[in-house]
């Protein structure tokens, strides 16, 4: 499609979704790209009058796994907890950390951990209402760039910033914020120079063993827990421009965008180059989210534009103009009723969107089926080359149990035909 | 001749405002007049014609060349009807039509002479239509026609701040209050700017410094000594400035200008050419008094406009002495900055102006804009495009 600045919805773009935008200047937007009359309408759920120079938005996550609690973190050492009701009301809470900026939130057994940029975690009890009480701090080192938590295992949050001191890391929230995994760099350079380390950014990739983290310095590195300290795979470039700022991962793919505005994917089976470029950006890219079914790329760009890309055919499906740098993006499905409630306003008929749903639901089924048929094939089959490689691709497929089935099918299919 | 393979019709083409955009307009009409014919020939099936049949090859080529002889013609009328073509033109882009591709039924004609004529026919009937209208309008007291410009064709732009006091500008409005000029705009500070060069300047770009130092107030002028810029913006922080300007050469011409604004940010790199110095348009730099100039900033009306031009804004003293009767001006056309510095005299009624240019002119165009001092390999960029110019340029597209 022809690139404009203008707001534009694909016509083929017909999930049910709403975004959740923070940006620059602190505003809190949400934006209903799901509606048809309107679907550029942006609401601020915070107040604009009160914001100051350290009220950009720095952290936006979801606090709880049914998405309707948004942990908010700002430049200053206040985060907000916004519980979204089921009618679209709002309530919100502010909580209170000692130091500043927040770069990261989760939430674990009713405490609030939050990522703090001078490389403090910071674990609140929300229990006593507004009373202050002392935070739990674990140093992780001198500098923090973000904190994510694991969206399977809820108990395990990974940071990462700027120097060696400050790799990525990862916590036990469970065992008292033991520290469970610290990546080791990458060997020396053929000069023996340390390659330098920045991880600017973390992603946990379907389960909380396998991470990716991308870098300013211009790499991606994808670890495994469980087997080796030092990167599984990694892509590293020297090219200029290739800074990466935002990272999102899912199944077999990274996605990460660059602070000059490039968006890539990566195919975590072949790391030498990317698989994907998502188009439209003119400034550098703030972060990136993928919804539920991990088809919709959500990002936000410093451009002033949040954007929603097919993650797989990098179609640009949405673009909106936010009026103020974007930070920080989430998105979500829309919840059942307001769901029900917009399908009734927009007279859709019913029975067939819920015949299509069931459609859909049994073409998700299908496939999986067949996959279990291929892995017992592939089982039984003998293993050629090297034991060490076949280990690996044995934990990449344990590792990612649903969403690389999907992935894996194609792949099968193919190897299939050229063995006939 | 035997049966010709038609290709199904190719889908409609959107139209550029070619040489010959005027006849497909013209076409169009006719046809309706006509009615609809059977399905014209396109010149991909020209193409298709030369592939099957060898022998009306002749004819082919001669209509090829006829259309060409067609299209001359139309490029030399073209110079007047360009801009009512292209009224029709975005018009037909609103409606969102499906159109089909047309021709002019004359060019078909295969007697070439009689083409010719009818071809001159044509064109006086809408020479003299033209000529009516044109009368008409004089007689009825109408302005004339103002035509079209590239400004006026402009793609509407999302990010177009209008009008800032709107209801709906309210987040902006904010944003302006606690962005990083906003203590500059608050008169919290006085602007003052460091001015250096890449290493071993010529001496066109020490001159040019030079005569930067002599528009900005309160500038200083210092060689760089091979200071990596980052460094630079340290010390010059540590020595309260509050902007940086390094400008950048090759081949012993001026040609980029940095601007980085301090303590936080932003940075914009600009290309920078027509240089002219005060010497080259014959002015003396004694002409230029000490008074700090007012300065105007034209044209900057999308939000990265305005960003820009707050920045540029910024190197100036808010308060100008008005008693100097200088004026610095930073004119945005099409994404260009033009920089104009002139002084101006009213005469006695107070009604007209004189101005002398003082020089330096030169001009700039924004390259990147990027958050924080200068980190060009892993600073966030709020806009830079470099890499993919040709994706998103377009001749009616701007971003100032």
């Amino acid at each position: 499609m022809k690139w404009t600045t203008s707001n534009l919805k694909h016509a083929n773009y017909t999930a049910k979704h709403e975004l959740f935008v923070g940006t620059h200047t602190g505003s809190f937007k949400h934006l209903m790209p799901a509606a048809d009359k309107s679907p550029y309408e942006q609401s601020n759920l915070s107040d604009l009058s009160g914001l100051d120079k350290e009220s950009r938005v720095t952290a936006l996550a979801f606090g709880n796994e049914a998405q309707t609690e948004i942990l908010l973190g700002r430049a200053k050492n206040i985060a907000e907890l916004h519980s979204l009701g089921i009618n679209g009301g709002v309530s919100t809470r502010n909580v209170n950390f000692t130091a500043a900026p927040i770069v990261g939130l989760a939430r674990y057994n009713n405490n609030l951990i939050a990522g703090i940029g001078n490389g403090q975690i910071q674990s609140l009890s929300l229990d006593h209402g507004d009373e202050e009480t002392e935070a739990v701090i674990i140093q992780t080192g001198d500098q923090m760039d973000h904190l994510r938590q694991c969206s399977t295992a809820t108990n395990i949050i990974a940071t990462g910033g700027k120097a060696r001191q400050n790799n990525l890391k990862v916590y036990d929230l469970s065992a008292d914020g033991k520290q469970i995994f610290n990546s080791k760099n990458l060997p020396n350079d053929y000069l023996q120079l340390e390659v330098p380390v920045w991880d600017s950014d973390i992603g946990f990739v379907d389960g909380p063993s396998v991470l990716a983290t991308c870098s300013r310095h211009g790499y991606v590195r994808l670890y495994d827990t469980r087997k080796q300290r030092r990167p599984v795979t990694h892509f590293a470039s020297e090219e200029h421009g290739m800074s990466f700022a935002a990272l999102v991962a899912r199944g077999n793919y990274i996605y990460t965008g660059t602070t000059m505005g490039a968006l890539k994917a990566f195919d975590t089976r072949c790391m030498k180059t990317h698989c994907h470029t998502y188009k439209g950006f003119t400034g550098g890219i703030s972060d990136l989210h993928l919804d539920e079914t991990g088809k919709y790329l959500s990002s936000a760009s410093l451009d002033r534009y949040v954007r929603v890309h097919d993650a797989d055919s990098t179609v640009l499906l949405y673009q909106c103009y936010v009026k103020s740098k974007a930070t920080k993006v989430l998105i979500r499905q829309l919840s059942g009723q307001q769901q029900q409630e917009q399908e009734s306003e927009e007279d859709v008929a019913e029975g067939e969107e819920k015949k299509s749903r069931k459609d859909i639901k049994n073409n998700k089924r299908q496939p999986q089926a067949v996959d279990a048929e291929y892995e017992d094939m592939f089982q039984q089959m003998a293993t050629v080359g090297d034991s060490d490689d076949d280990d690996d691709d044995e934990a990449a497929k344990k590792q990612t149990p649903v969403a690389t089935k999907r992935k894996a099918l194609k792949q099968t299919l193919k190897t299939k035909k050229k063995k006939q | 001749m035997g049966k010709i393979k038609r290709k199904p019709q190719p889908p409609p083409i959107e139209e550029d405002s070619d040489s010959d955009s005027s006849f497909a307009e013209e076409e169009m009409e006719a046809e309706a007049n006509v009615d609809a014919q059977e399905p014209v020939t396109d010149s991909s099936d020209d193409s298709d014609m030369e592939m099957d049949t060898k022998k009306p090859k002749n004819n082919v080529e001669k209509e090829e060349a006829a259309d060409e002889s067609a299209a001359d013609e139309g490029e030399d009328e073209d110079e007047d009807d360009d801009d009512d073509d292209e009224d029709e033109d975005n018009a037909d882009d609103d409606k969102k039509k499906a159109r089909l591709p047309v021709l002019n039924p004359l060019s078909l004609m295969k007697n070439k002479e009689q083409r010719t004529a009818l071809f001159r026919k044509m064109k006086k009937e809408k020479h003299k239509k033209k000529m009516q209208e044109r009368r008409a309008r004089r007689k009825a007291g109408l302005p004339a026609n103002p035509g079209h410009t590239i400004e006026s064709l402009r793609e509407k732009d999302q990010t177009e701040v209008s009008n800032l006091n709107d209801s709906d500008n309210e987040e902006l409005r904010k944003e302006l209050e606690i962005d990083d000029f906003s203590t500059y705009f608050e008169r919290i500070y006085e602007p003052k700017v460091l001015i250096t060069f890449a290493d071993n300047p010529v001496t066109k770009t020490r001159k040019f410094g030079l005569e930067l130092s002599r528009i900005f107030p309160n500038a200083l002028v210092k060689i760089r000594n091979k200071a990596s810029v980052k460094k630079i913006c340290k010390s010059a922080e540590r020595e309260q400035f509050t902007d940086v300007v390094i400008i950048n050469e090759d081949r012993r011409q001026p040609n980029a200008l940095l601007v980085i604004h301090l303590p936080n940010g932003p940075t914009a790199h600009f290309k920078l050419s027509n240089v002219k110095l005060t010497t080259d348009i014959k002015r003396d730099h004694k002409e230029i008094t000490k008074h700090r100039p007012e300065v105007i900033l034209t044209n900057f009306t999308t939000r990265l406009g305005l960003t820009v031009g707050r920045m540029l804004g910024a190197l100036f003293h808010h308060d100008p002495e008005f008693r100097g009767r200088r004026a610095a001006t930073f004119h945005n056309q099409r994404d260009y900055i033009f920089f104009r510095h002139h002084r101006y005299e009213f005469n006695k009624e107070g009604k007209r102006v004189k101005l002398r240019e003082l020089g330096p002119r030169f001009t700039l165009k924004l390259r990147s804009l990027q958050e924080g001092t200068f980190d060009s390999k892993t600073g966030d960029y709020a806009w830079i495009i470099s890499n993919k110019r040709h994706a998103m340029e377009s001749r009616r597209r701007f971003f100032l």
